[in-house]
């Protein structure tokens, strides 16, 4: 979407027309929900956490001033959700889980080679893939909400530092030694898994 | 627009949306040097970056996209997005119309009737 349309987009949200609205919804929904579910680590929490950010959009629209990019806005809001859903299931107790057997079937179901490699993918290489992302999936559910933000957005996510220091709100050092104590961590956490 | 506005949930009781992003924070004192360059930390972390980058893609529901409008006009109880029937889109000016110009028309009709219909 360029700049002209995305402008176009805004205008018709803050007119309120629900056209506008599914489309910024179909447009975005797949960054908007991996960023959460990567956040969260479960279905269930991450299409309940993408629907309230896409009611806060329809909630703020007037205020967003068009400083950054809407998907940039939209990174936000979502971080701001997630990380209150967290805090709030953690309150609450909640046992993250990971959903580990659904997301196996899905992965053993992905018939295009796509996990974790190129190319065409044995049974042997999808379970393998499988089981490591579940791995890689626990152990960010284990790090800080801090530390997964930042690593989903920079290397999940693949955004430029610019990118992430507007939807985080750090300077740029901060953003990278964060980053740098995320990767150690996870790093740990994987360790810790596999042994 | 006059009517108060819609009783959507508000994140008002939560902590503020924006609380963890507020802007610089100094580093939490630990243990572990912080590193100095971006050379440094892009090439310490190459494991990890590599291993995150490999994983899937998730694509949201297919249905997100029908389920947050209905979700809005249930929370705004219709005041936005409401399914509205046919006769609720129709202005009533023109209906009125229409019906006055058949009225009218049937009328017509009837006047002309007995001299239309074959005299005996």
């Amino acid at each position: 979407m360029d700049a002209r349309d995305e402008a176009d987009l805004i205008r018709r949200l803050q007119q309120r027309d629900e056209k506008a609205f599914v489309l910024c919804v179909r447009t975005y929904q797949d960054k908007v929900y991996g960023l959460i579910y990567r956040m969260l680590g479960n279905h269930a929490e991450a299409q309940d956490v993408a629907q309230e950010v896409f009611v806060t959009v329809f909630k703020s629209i007037d205020s967003f001033r068009g400083e950054s990019k809407l998907s940039t806005w939209l990174y936000r809001i979502s971080a701001n959700h997630c990380k209150n859903r967290i805090k709030y299931l953690r309150r609450r107790a909640h046992k993250t889980t990971t959903e580990l057997d659904a997301q196996a079937e899905r992965a053993l179901q992905n018939t295009s080679g796509s996990t974790l490699g190129e190319g065409q993918a044995g049974p042997a290489e999808v379970l393998e893939g499988a089981q490591l992302e579940q791995i890689v999936q626990r152990a960010i559910g284990k790090l800080e909400e801090e530390h997964r933000l930042l690593l989903v957005l920079r290397d999940v996510e693949e955004m430029s530092y610019e990118e992430i220091m507007q939807v985080t709100g750090l300077p740029e050092g901060t953003v990278k030694s964060r980053l740098h104590r995320a990767r150690q961590a996870l790093k740990e956490e994987i360790a810790r898994h596999t042994k | 627009m006059s009517t108060p506005d819609p009783p959507l949930p508000s994140l008002a009781a939560r902590p503020p949306a924006n609380a963890a992003a507020a802007g610089p924070e100094p580093a939490p004192p630990g243990p572990k040097p912080e590193p100095q360059t971006e050379t440094e930390t892009e090439s310490d972390d190459e494991g990890a970056r590599a291993l995150l980058g490999k994983l899937n893609k998730v694509a949201a529901p297919p249905d997100l996209a029908s389920r947050v409008p209905d979700l809005i006009q249930r929370r705004s109880a219709g005041r936005f997005f409401a399914k509205r029937r046919l006769a609720d889109r129709l202005p009533l000016e023109w209906v009125s119309l229409v019906m006055l110009a058949l009225l009218a028309l049937i009328y017509a009709v009837l006047r002309m009737a007995p001299a239309l219909l074959p005299t005996p």
